[in-house]
């Protein structure tokens, strides 16, 4: 048994931890400042300059092999650097990401599609996601017929992260109406010149989907990834992949706001102390803490699963269902120390607020997370504790 | 980082696991009941070295690290709660503290006896006015030649009329923390007098005890380390307390969590299996979380301790975090089981009796509060 982090584990958080705190968060007013104008908070060049700044440090890939020019960092590392980033609101990313069923690609769309995407020229976007099916993804409706050496694409995505900037979608249709889900449904990679088109959706949060609209997009035969009806495999692969991210990036966000919440405790006085000296105030501050130590560990044993090559699925989904639940009560009893400037736009709270809701719903919603993890017990898949000694 | 188990502790967990199924579990429910285990399994279980765990071969120890030692605990407390609670204060509270910082003479009459189990410890901190407020405590002990005379009451005291020796905290100088002696006395001493505390919500198989001291004389050999450190001592052993208990919450919650899970696939209801429905899912895939998150942070604690590194913040943390959704499991577990889990012939009603003192006792979830917030602040609310 070893909690412990080696040297070089630590030395690559210490880089990210100081990388954070010089270049990223010195951004973070100018960026709310833009966001409540309506503006991108961290446009594409700034966002492009601060990755290549990175780029010359090493960082660049993370996830990426190294065959590929990457940095081939496990799921651990990459856990740890994400928890680091999640420490600002501002949505930066390392660049020399590509989506994992790109590398299923045959050569040449490899060629078109992985490598620009590692490099930074394209940009992807995953859609599986309808009006009709969230949740149920099995129940997608977008249709792809075959004319000649054509597919032809017919309907509606919805709540496409990076839709509207995305030059190539991969996009998820039913190509075999009677098997559905069971090897019916195909993974296309389609340009955007070839004709679909997005639409924004504002949320309540900074996070902006895409509503796309595939009207007789027509999508040569060479572009099916992987083979002809094992679409959905794929999908899930995707999806599955990094669930132990998004509850990560979580860490370093209720971190910080905790680290926040600790200030404010100590300087604030009313009745003549610090409020600080109120239990009331300790026990949201100790249930934080416990709550983000739990969270902590919960995250990098699934990490540390997927590194093994073990089964990781049941152990992601409960950092995933943990994570966002108590990142939403953790960030709400920060605004509470904070009272009513907690609650204005001085402070950047109030859109943590909005924005970590989002982690209640996206890449599997808590009550989808709560479903695999009581059927994989109740099934056998998954032993009480079994991943644990 | 590496969060397997090596061979040598997966054997342990294993041989802590068959223990528990032939030893505990087939009479868990008649020794609540009863309100005590069969003191025979006392021996047995010092012959299995539970009960020298992280103590040396040379005072009848089994050695082991600290993971060994929750590992052992887990398994017990999944059995019963009431058995791992007499461990955790003979071997935890009382043994391991004589084997830290004892004498050498302390060691060899006190620590064979107690790893073998053929005698027991008890750990008396508590009193009738001073629960948590532990730094207040009344009990005096006072110079009387080169002996020390004892007078006073201790309330609560687990293993109180079964032991042989009590590890009696009193004051021999001023008011607070720093007036505080640790003695080993024996129980069988004249004006020991140690009687049974009945009706207990759960650790019903444990004896609980008020214990009354009048005029007890030991010598000054029975004193445990230094004039006026006794209060430092107490609170280390219950750094170490606090992480076996969280071990023992974790055993706890998965047994009612394992209970849970069978049966929901055998009752039927609205003509299908409960464990078809998602609201009994919810209640499962919760329990589920909780469980795994409180053993992460119990075996961190292990880990740091077995690495000579502080780990008293992590301990609270682990001892809250444990002790809290041990009882959320186990009342989920009684929601799962509807009516059947409010009477005893099935487990989980005991599961919630018996973990609802862990948010009380080795520091309740409050203090353990006040102390992490502490640590976070640097502010003392107490």
């Amino acid at each position: 048994m070893d909690f412990t982090l080696d040297e070089e584990q630590k030395e690559i958080r210490d880089w990210v931890r100081t990388f954070v705190r010089k270049e990223i968060i010195p951004l973070e007013p100018e960026v709310l400042r833009r966001e409540r104008a309506n503006q991108p908070g961290l446009p594409a060049e700034e966002l492009e300059a601060l990755q290549q700044k990175a780029k010359k440090a090493g960082f660049w890939g993370l996830l990426t092999p190294t065959e590929y020019g990457g940095m081939g960092l496990g799921a651990v590392m990459t856990a740890l650097i994400e928890a680091e980033l999640g420490r600002s609101f501002v949505q930066f990313r390392f660049g020399g990401y590509a989506d994992n069923i790109l590398f299923h690609g045959n050569a040449e769309q490899k060629e078109r599609y992985l490598l620009p995407t590692i490099s930074g020229e394209r940009k992807s976007c995953f859609a599986i996601t309808e009006p009709g099916a969230g949740s149920d993804a099995k129940a997608i409706r977008t249709s792809a017929r075959k004319e000649g050496n054509e597919w032809v694409i017919n309907g509606e995505k919805t709540f496409i992260t990076g839709g509207n900037e995305a030059d190539f979608v991969m996009v998820f249709a039913v190509t075999d109406k009677e098997k559905g889900a069971n090897g019916g449904v195909t993974c296309f990679l389609v340009d955007r010149d070839m004709g679909w088109k997005s639409e924004p959706i504002p949320t309540m949060g900074q996070w902006g989907p895409a509503a796309l609209v595939f009207d007789n997009v027509r999508v040569p035969e060479e572009n099916v990834l992987g083979e002809i009806g094992h679409g959905f495999t794929l999908a899930m692969q995707w999806i599955g992949a990094g669930r132990y991210m998004l509850p990560a990036r979580a860490i370093g966000s209720v971190e910080r706001l905790v680290e926040m919440a600790i200030e404010q405790a100590n300087t604030r006085v009313t009745f003549g102390q610090p409020i600080a000296e109120y239990q009331a105030i300790q026990w949201m501050i100790a249930d934080s803490a416990v709550e983000i130590e739990a969270l902590r560990w919960l995250v990098l044993h699934a990490a540390w699963l997927v590194d093994q090559g073990q089964d990781s699925r049941q152990a992601q989904s409960m950092a995933k269902l943990y994570g966002g639940v108590k990142a939403n009560e953790i960030v709400d009893r920060v605004l509470q120390i904070h009272g009513g400037m907690g609650y204005t736009r001085e402070l950047p709270i109030e859109r943590w607020y909005r924005e970590l809701r989002l982690l209640r719903i996206y890449e599997g919603t808590d009550e989808i997370q709560r479903r695999t993890i009581a059927r994989n017990l109740l099934k056998g898949h998954a032993k009480v504790s079994g991943s644990l000694g | 980082m590496d969060l397997r188990l090596s061979d040598e502790h997966q054997q342990l967990k294993e041989l802590a696991h068959r223990f528990t199924e032939e030893r505990i579990v087939p009479f868990a429910m008649r020794w609540d009941r009863d309100e005590a285990i069969d003191r025979a399994l006392v021996p047995r279980l010092g012959e299995v070295g539970f009960l020298g765990l992280g103590i040396d071969e040379e005072y009848g120890g089994s050695g082991g690290d600290n993971l060994a030692y929750c590992l052992v605990l887990e398994e017990i407390a999944r059995g019963d709660s009431a058995v791992r609670g007499i461990i955790s204060v003979s071997l935890g509270l009382v043994g391991k503290t004589i084997f830290k910082h004892g004498t050498e003479e302390q060691r060899k009459q006190w620590l064979p006896g107690i790893c073998a189990g053929t005698q027991l410890g008890c750990f008396g901190l508590t009193e009738p006015e001073t629960g948590s407020d532990a730094g207040s405590l009344a009990t005096k002990a006072e110079r009387d030649g080169d002996d020390w005379l004892l007078t006073g009451r201790k309330v609560f005291i687990t293993n109180g009329t079964w032991a042989d020796v009590a590890l009696v905290f009193a004051r021999t100088g001023g008011p607070g923390p720093k007036g505080i002696t640790a003695f080993l006395v024996p129980t069988d001493s004249d004006g020991f007098q140690a009687t049974e505390i009945h009706g207990k919500l759960g650790m019903r198989g444990q004896a609980t005890a008020e214990l009354v001291l009048d005029r007890v004389r030991v010598p000054d050999s029975a004193r445990l380390g230094e004039e006026g450190t006794g209060f430092k001592l107490a609170m280390a052993a219950l750094d170490r307390g606090r992480m076996s208990v969280a071990a023992g919450c974790v055993g706890a919650a998965r047994g009612a969590l394992e209970a849970s899970l069978k049966y929901a696939k055998e009752r039927e209801q609205f003509g299908k299996p409960i464990a078809g429905f998602q609201l009994v899912q919810e209640l499962l895939a919760d329990m589920a979380v909780e469980t795994d998150a409180a053993r992460l942070l119990t075996w961190r604690v292990a880990d740091l301790a077995d690495r000579g590194e502080p780990f008293r913040t992590e301990a609270s943390m682990a001892k809250l975090y444990a002790s809290e959704a041990a009882v959320r499991v186990a009342n989920n577990a009684i929601q799962v089981f509807g009516g059947y889990g409010y009477i005893d012939e099935y487990p989980v009603g005991k599961f919630l009796r018996d973990t609802r003192v862990t948010t009380l006792y080795e520091g309740t979830t409050q203090i353990q509060k006040l102390l992490i917030g502490r640590a976070l602040t640097g502010v003392n609310a107490f």
